[in-house]
């Protein structure tokens, strides 16, 4: 018997929820064999697509972390995505280390110049913080653009990164990374599950309902909202270490303010704090587009009519987040029910299990 | 045995003197009630006991600790919890998740093992679900653990505050208008709960104007007028000055 | 090369630069005042301007027919129509079917209006740079002892100038003025005072837009060419002026963007062109570091 939240089969329809993510995941880990099958010469171009979707989770979930759980207007997070990408290059090309040990280093190193930066700004109320999280991914883009210390080549990026390699197996075609990125988009959807429904989680979650009373009940809020944004920057570097990799090229156009306002959006669209609204929405924003290259120039267009419209029907985001689910230990929930019967049971569709919900 | 002592404590908003030199103690186990007038800066004293105001003169001594300009969740820490005068509830929340707050500063789970679940945070999660549900079974709320805290009745937002301040394991509960907006049946179960709540070791330092809640329930009187301490005793004492007649309870007769 | 006059010149580009901040920002400001809201797609707005007088003044040719002071008068008159009316229809459109949403909507809404806006207007004008063209406007040079001031410095100078000293005025001597205010303040007191905060909102989403395009205009006349990107980093700049000037506060967006443009000038001229964005930001912060509601912050309590 386990207390605490979320854990698998409580609520209406959970085992259904729980079986369909489970046959969801299956049919995805067999997605490139499928796509080879419909068409060798397509599949390829297919994988690539998913993978961008696959970093644009990753970068998104830990975005989600601190404008979805802390609810801090942060849209500059690809300046530690770049920091953690840059760190990887440098490592790499430079120093000779393999990718893999680097991942480390580019987390840490987001992780730290998140700290050193929002040090003083964390306390700033919404809007503040989001022009100044704005312009540390300038003052990001212009340093790496500028060649700062002579270690990022300028605006021609860096060239030459190795592919990671486990054991010997170096990952080198699409389908290598589709494993690679996937995987570690459902380990990141596994232990942001379990922050979010922890002292953790539940710290951030009183702090963005409301800051003075979480302060009044004996949160550090500071404190808090610091190590929300260190985690979310931290995982951030960790994917950038994944996409100088995938690249092997990588230059400062990438790490833009535009894409900060695109992760922005997945978070917001998908629904903010949702991490199955987080997986919908880097769906829709990166790969539904793909879709429609028929359309050409046309498609960003229409890209920002459908942002525009899609805000106006569904602004709580498409797939919005869910009450936590707590159960009572033993005796307690004989007296006072469980999760499944009760007096008042709040709207609890579906299973929110690991994995990737379709 | 005094448990909080102020002493000389004053506070100023842009020129205008909100609390004068205010010194007084509380005894531990005591149930003592600030009263004045409106404006007499009853709820700034409160503030600057807790921490989310910073007083600009004078001293706070809480259980041997001072106090003053310690930022409320250290202060939380030391055996300080509060409600507000109004009611500042988590709303969106389920009313077990808004005692868990109050809980969270006894837990010591960290990030990493939140991160990876490890079994000591499954364990203290359990015991402070356990811990959460005997706080909502002492305020009589047991049983709506699941519903949303916006939701509540009136008088029953005001207990789940009550709570989720006990819930952080206080020595001294500051009450601000715990019975405002209550009819009078559930002002008389207010009465009760804080009777228990001092049954528990609990000090209790209450802002209220319902008199007839008061005087019966209040061991110790201070009253404050235009900033400052105009008088204190027991309930008896302080109805028989005549500063405090005139000051406050006969303009307060019929209410 | 660092002399007396080299700063005189920093000094009157960063005042030019910063009035056409300055402009913008108060788009921003205005409407962040009343409705909390980020207009994000303002900058586009901005484009929007210098692309209706391009096309006023160069593709129609107004510049040569009428002559300069006329075809630019008149231009200046229809670039603040226009783009008023595209700025009206903005609000009726993206935001005021969220003004009761979640904030983070209407966020959303603003970039998603942004960026229809940008590719709307790369569509229809293309893609590449587009010249205003050098004989628009006569080539006068004042000299000022050894000190040389373009024609167009104080052109674009004196009509911002103009501009925000009206808007001074409208906004502190009329009622229509007080009514902004009193929105700004407290929308919920100015309703129930029998202040038609719809309509307030409608008119200061046509002042800002107003502003917005009539700066885009003077980008083109001052710098000579305008792209269809322009209004990002445009959007960017006055933004940040409005911020450090406290957002909300009329006065705040005029001081912020005389300030931000003073700043980068003198900053390009005497520490490195290559970082003065870099620069510009890091002031930013420290500003906010120091002061977290801006230089002239909007008045607002807390209450416990």
């Amino acid at each position: 018997m386990t207390a605490g939240p979320g854990n698998g089969n409580g609520g209406g329809g959970g085992i259904w929820g729980t079986c369909l993510t489970g046959v969801g995941v299956l049919a995805f880990a067999f997605l490139p064999s499928i796509l080879f099958s419909l068409s060798r010469n397509s599949a390829p171009y297919w994988l690539d697509v998913l993978n961008t979707v696959g970093l644009y989770t990753i970068l998104a979930l830990s975005l989600n972390v601190i404008l979805g759980h802390a609810g801090m207007f942060h849209m500059g997070h690809a300046a530690f995505f770049a920091i953690g990408a840059y760190a990887t290059a440098i490592l790499n090309t430079s120093f000779g280390w393999s990718i893999m040990a680097t991942m480390p280093v580019a987390a840490l190193a987001a992780g730290l110049v998140a700290a050193v930066v929002a040090w003083p700004i964390i306390h700033l109320r919404g809007d503040y913080l989001l022009i100044v999280t704005i312009g540390i991914v300038e003052i990001v883009r212009i340093a790496i653009t500028n060649d700062i210390f002579g270690l990022t080549g300028g605006s021609n990026g860096m060239y030459g990164i190795s592919r990671p390699s486990f054991f010997g197996f170096t990952l080198i075609k699409p389908e290598h990374f589709f494993y690679f990125i996937w995987l570690t988009v459902g380990l990141t959807v596994l232990l942001f599950h379990w922050l979010e429904n922890s002292r953790f989680g539940r710290a951030l979650k009183f702090i963005k309902e409301d800051t003075v009373a979480a302060e009044s009940m004996g949160v550090n809020t500071t404190r808090y909202k610091l190590m929300a944004f260190v985690i979310g920057a931290a995982w951030a570097g960790l994917a950038g270490t994944i996409f100088a990799s995938r690249m092997k090229t990588i230059s400062p156009e990438s790490f833009t303010f535009s894409e900060s306002v695109l992760l922005f959006t997945i978070v917001i669209l998908g629904g903010k704090g949702s991490q199955r609204g987080v997986l919908l929405g880097s769906f829709l924003v990166m790969g539904l587009p793909e879709f429609f290259r028929g359309f050409q120039d046309k498609r960003i267009l229409v890209f920002g009519a459908a942002l525009v419209v899609m805000m106006i029907f569904r602004p709580q985001g498409l797939l919005p987040s869910k009450p936590s689910r707590y159960r009572l230990p033993g005796t307690l929930s004989e007296r006072y029910g469980g999760q499944e019967a009760g007096d008042k049971p709040p709207p609890l569709p579906g299973g929110d299990g690991p994995g990737p919900v379709a | 045995m005094r448990i909080l002592s102020l002493n000389n404590v004053t506070k100023t908003f842009g020129g205008l003197v909100a609390v004068a030199g205010v010194s007084c103690g509380v005894d531990r186990g005591a149930v003592v009630g600030l009263i004045g007038p409106n404006g007499a800066g009853k709820t700034t004293v409160f503030n600057m006991i807790t921490g989310s105001t910073r007083p600009d003169d004078g001293h706070i001594f809480f259980a041997g600790h001072s106090i003053r300009g310690l930022r409320p969740h250290r202060i939380v820490a030391l055996g300080i919890a509060r409600t507000f005068q109004t009611i500042r509830l988590f709303p969106g929340l389920s009313v077990l998740e808004n005692v868990l707050s109050g809980c969270h500063c006894r837990m010591r789970s960290g990030l990493v093992s939140s991160l990876l679940r490890l079994p000591g945070q499954r364990r203290e999660e359990r015991l402070v679900i356990e811990r959460a549900m005997a706080e909502l079974e002492f305020v009589g709320l047991a049983g709506l653990w699941r519903s949303t805290a916006g939701s509540l009745a009136y008088g029953d937002q005001r207990r789940l505050e009550i709570a989720r301040a006990l819930a952080t394991e206080p020595r001294l509960l500051i009450l601000d208008e715990p019975a405002g907006g209550m009819n009078e049946q559930e002002t008389q179960e207010l009465a009760a709960l804080v009777g228990s709540i001092r049954d528990r070791d609990v000090t209790i330092m209450l802002i209220e104007h319902d008199m007839g809640f008061v005087m019966p329930v209040c061991d110790q009187l201070l009253v404050m007028e235009n900033g400052i301490l105009i008088a204190q005793g027991t309930p008896q004492e302080i109805q028989n000055n005549p500063k405090v007649v005139e000051a406050y309870l006969g303009l307060d007769e019929d209410a | 090369m660092y002399d007396f006059d080299f700063f005189l010149q920093q000094l009157s580009n960063g005042l030019t630069r910063g009035s056409i901040y300055a402009l913008i920002a108060l788009g921003y400001t205005m409407v962040y005042g009343v409705m909390k809201l980020i207009n994000f797609a303002h900058g586009e707005l901005v484009t929007l301007g210098a692309y209706f007088g391009y096309t006023l003044l160069v593709t129609l040719g107004l510049g040569r027919s009428l002559g300069p002071p006329l075809a630019i008068g008149f231009s200046m008159v229809m670039v603040v129509g226009l783009v008023a009316l595209a700025g009206h229809l903005l609000e009726r459109v993206a935001y005021r079917p969220l003004r009761h949403s979640d904030r983070l909507a209407a966020v959303v809404s603003a970039l998603g209006a942004s960026i229809f806006l940008q590719n709307a207007i790369m569509l229809k004008w293309g893609a590449q740079y587009r010249a205003y063209g050098a004989e628009l406007l006569p080539n006068v040079v004042f000299h000022i002892g050894s000190f040389s001031l373009p024609l167009v410095r104080v052109l674009v100078f004196a009509a911002a100038a103009a501009v925000m000293a009206a808007l001074h005025v409208f906004i502190h001597r009329t009622s229509l003025g007080l009514a902004i205010r009193a929105a700004a303040i407290d929308q919920g007191a100015a309703k129930l005072m029998g202040i038609d905060v719809r309509r307030v909102i409608a008119l200061v989403f046509v002042i800002g837009p107003a502003l917005g395009g009539l700066a885009g205009l003077l980008v083109g006349l001052y710098y000579g060419q305008i792209n269809f990107n322009m209004g990002q980093i445009y959007g960017l700049k006055a933004f940040t002026a409005a911020i450090i000037g406290g957002i909300g506060n009329i006065t705040g967006a005029m001081v912020g963007g005389l300030l931000l443009g003073l700043l980068e000038t003198l900053s390009e001229g005497y520490i490195s062109v290559a970082w003065k964005d870099a620069f510009t930001f890091v002031v930013l912060i420290m500003i906010l570091v120091f002061r977290p509601t801006g230089l002239l912050p909007e008045r607002v309590a807390e209450k416990l």
